[in-house]
């Protein structure tokens, strides 16, 4: 991958204690004035973005200020979820706009989805080697 | 008003202490406040594999958002 930042996979305990080796991709968010550096899962099943309440308070943001619903599939439709645009600076690449689907949620990671993390990132997973490499979408000058 | 010992001991935390606590904190605010969502957590990270409907929105929002700048 031309360009490519390679990352290792993270060795992460799940709840039962076992540990695994998974794609958490190391960013800093910014929301107004305030900036977090985070790890989010790399998840290409996922439909969406998915930020915890917790980083949301930490950047700042307001859950009753944000204007956008966001409707989760099957039984979560009835729980509240808001739409956050922040910027996400990976490594040295040019920081983009992320969309996520805020929750009320603090136990979760913060997931990178489909929606938009994967069409503003090229990613190659290298299983075999627990790492992974990350570029930024090819943007015609 | 907050004990002073703890405050003392509170900035001798490293910073990943520190961050735990803030999860910790917010958790118990967020329980307080009536967001104990329990089982929500496992369920959202199974409902995010199908929320299409809920890509869709996002990608509106970031449009809307692009289409605002565009035109400032």
């Amino acid at each position: 991958m031309l360009n490519g930042t390679r990352y290792p996979f993270q060795a992460k305990r799940d709840e039962f204690g076992v540990l695994a080796d998974v794609p958490y991709l190391p960013l800093t968010l910014t929301y107004q004035n305030s900036s977090v550096e985070v790890m989010g899962l790399l998840d290409t099943g996922a439909s969406v973005n998915v930020l915890p309440y917790n980083i949301g308070v930490q950047l700042g943001a307001i859950w009753e200020e944000q204007r956008f619903s966001i409707t989760l599939a099957g039984n979560l439709a009835r729980v509240e979820t808001k739409g956050l645009l922040v910027l996400a600076q990976v490594g040295k690449f040019e920081p983009v706009q992320l969309a996520f689907a805020w929750t009320r949620v603090n136990n979760i990671p913060i997931i990178l989805g489909r929606t938009n993390f994967f069409t503003e990132f090229d990613v190659c997973f290298y299983g075999s080697q627990l790492a992974f490499e990350v570029c930024p979408k090819f943007r015609e000058s | 008003m907050l004990n002073p010992e703890l405050l003392a001991q509170i900035r001798h935390l490293s910073r990943a202490e520190k961050f735990q606590m803030m999860q910790f904190l917010t958790g118990e605010l967020a329980k307080e406040e009536g967001f104990d969502l329990g089982n929500e957590a496992t369920e959202i990270l199974g409902a995010v594999h199908s929320s299409n409907r809920a890509a869709e929105q996002l990608m509106q929002i970031l449009e809307a958002e692009q289409k605002q700048t565009q035109n400032a």
